[in-house]
């Protein structure tokens, strides 16, 4: 059994237990708490154009010294120059298998690696999804690949707050009772 | 083999070739165009609440929906330099055609003569096509309840954003082998904000288990922000191209 846990650094991603295989988004390099494991990290952005970076709190030099301190191997878009263990992301060999070039954030590419890697569980920290552009652009795509890991057999567990796979309201679509009283009432 | 159209109502429906099991949601009724084959309607919403039914008590909201895209439509004069509407969020990024979206308005006229009662007329009118709704409507006596419960034990997730959310999750249920997706845009504001992904969900299951999807028209469905490849800035042909996938 291969199970692994994807580790972004949204809301309670500090109750990650660490206890089996850790992909990590390599943003999370950047906060201050040490994390206990890091099998392979993940950015699938341009490095440039980050937040932290843009507003001087981080350079990219500070950045790639921290990665090069794991020693965990990096996937991004491109070979990344200045880390050491800097992997360009398989994307061929992943469609070869999921055939879908859908990708709006790092994270679905991790959901699409795992698949591609046949593991048997993945449990999500960190991964909220409730930032404006998260949630209006990026969301849809992530759910696609969760989807996608569901349909192959893959366990998907959602561990922190998070709105993936969550209605607006209570009220599942067209219903005018609340999940929890169809539960009640036996309708679902 | 099972193979299945599910037809929306948006800009695209009146390309479905309906050469196989048709299943369609209950707005289609109220397009220009004759449905030449159904074989099942779904309408999980209140109807109530369709858009249509909305304009006799909100007349002005509809109106000013009606008008935003009348405004799109008259600004297509060679140009596609118009701004975000509050109707269609996206409709600057879909390449939509002019006829598209002269088809679109012409649909939304035509919808807009349409009430709660002339739609059950309508749905009447097919009494042996099954409508599938949240609860069986006592207006409708080819009404069936949804089986959410059997669906939701099934799959475990009561993830339902929209109809199509529920077709694509029926369609799983009755494991059909292909999937033709027409009139689905997904481009409308709410559509695009809130109902997008929940039908990604399901299309991503129906893809992971083997289930062909073909999504046919314009649509925002499983497409990448400017058909650029988040990371990557090129479009899935151009990296094709270049032998990166």
């Amino acid at each position: 059994m291969r199970n692994i846990i994807i580790l972004g650094s949204g809301p309670g991603w500090e109750s990650c237990p660490f206890d089996r295989e850790t992909w990590v988004v390599a943003k999370m390099l950047m906060q201050d708490k040490p994390l206990a494991r890091i099998d392979m990290l993940f950015s699938m952005d341009d490095a440039d154009h980050w937040l932290t970076v843009r507003r001087g709190i981080f350079t990219i030099e500070d950045f790639k010294a921290k990665v090069n301190a794991t020693g965990a191997p990096y996937y991004s878009s491109v070979k990344t120059p200045g880390i050491d263990v800097a992997r360009e992301y398989p994307l061929k060999d992943v469609l070869s298998r999921c055939k879908v070039p859908y990708f709006s954030n790092t994270v679905a590419y991790m959901i699409a690696y795992a698949i591609y890697q046949k593991v048997d569980s993945i449990t999500l920290y960190g991964i909220a999804q409730i930032a404006a552009s998260e949630y209006i652009s990026e969301r849809g795509c992530v759910e696609f690949w969760i989807g996608m890991a569901l349909g192959m057999g893959i366990e998907v567990n959602i561990a922190t707050h998070s709105a993936l796979l969550k209605n607006g309201s209570q009220y599942p679509y067209g219903y005018v009772r609340t999940l929890q009283e169809l539960r009640e009432d036996g309708k679902i | 083999m099972r193979e299945i159209i599910i037809l929306g109502s948006g800009p695209g429906a009146e390309n479905c070739p309906f050469d196989r099991e048709v299943w369609a949601v209950g707005k289609a009724l109220m397009g220009t165009k004759p449905l030449t084959r159904v074989d099942k309607f779904f309408m999980l919403d209140d109807l109530d609440q369709l858009l249509s039914t909305k304009v006799a008590s909100n007349k002005d909201d509809y109106l000013k929906e009606l008008g935003n895209l009348t405004g799109l439509v008259a600004g297509l004069d060679g140009s596609l330099d118009f701004g975000p509407s509050e109707f269609f969020t996206k409709a600057d990024k879909i390449k939509m055609s002019i006829h598209d979206l002269t088809t679109l308005r012409q649909e939304l006229v035509h919808q807009n003569r349409f009430t709660k009662e002339d739609f059950i007329k309508k749905i009447n009118e097919s009494e042996d096509v099954p409508f599938i709704t949240c609860r069986k409507h006592p207006d409708v006596p080819s009404s069936v309840a949804y089986p959410l419960k059997e669906i939701v034990k099934k799959f475990g997730i009561p993830y339902f954003t929209n109809t199509i959310a529920y077709m694509l999750a029926y369609a799983l249920y009755e494991k059909v082998d292909s999937i033709q997706i027409y009139g689905v845009v997904q481009g409308g504001y709410y559509e695009y904000m809130k109902e997008r992904k929940g039908v990604e969900f399901w299309l991503g299951i129906a893809a992971g288990t083997g289930i062909k999807i073909e999504i046919k028209g314009n649509s925002e469905l499983l497409t990448n922000d400017d058909n650029l490849l988040y990371g990557y800035k090129r479009s899935p042909e151009q990296l094709k191209y270049e032998d990166i996938i």
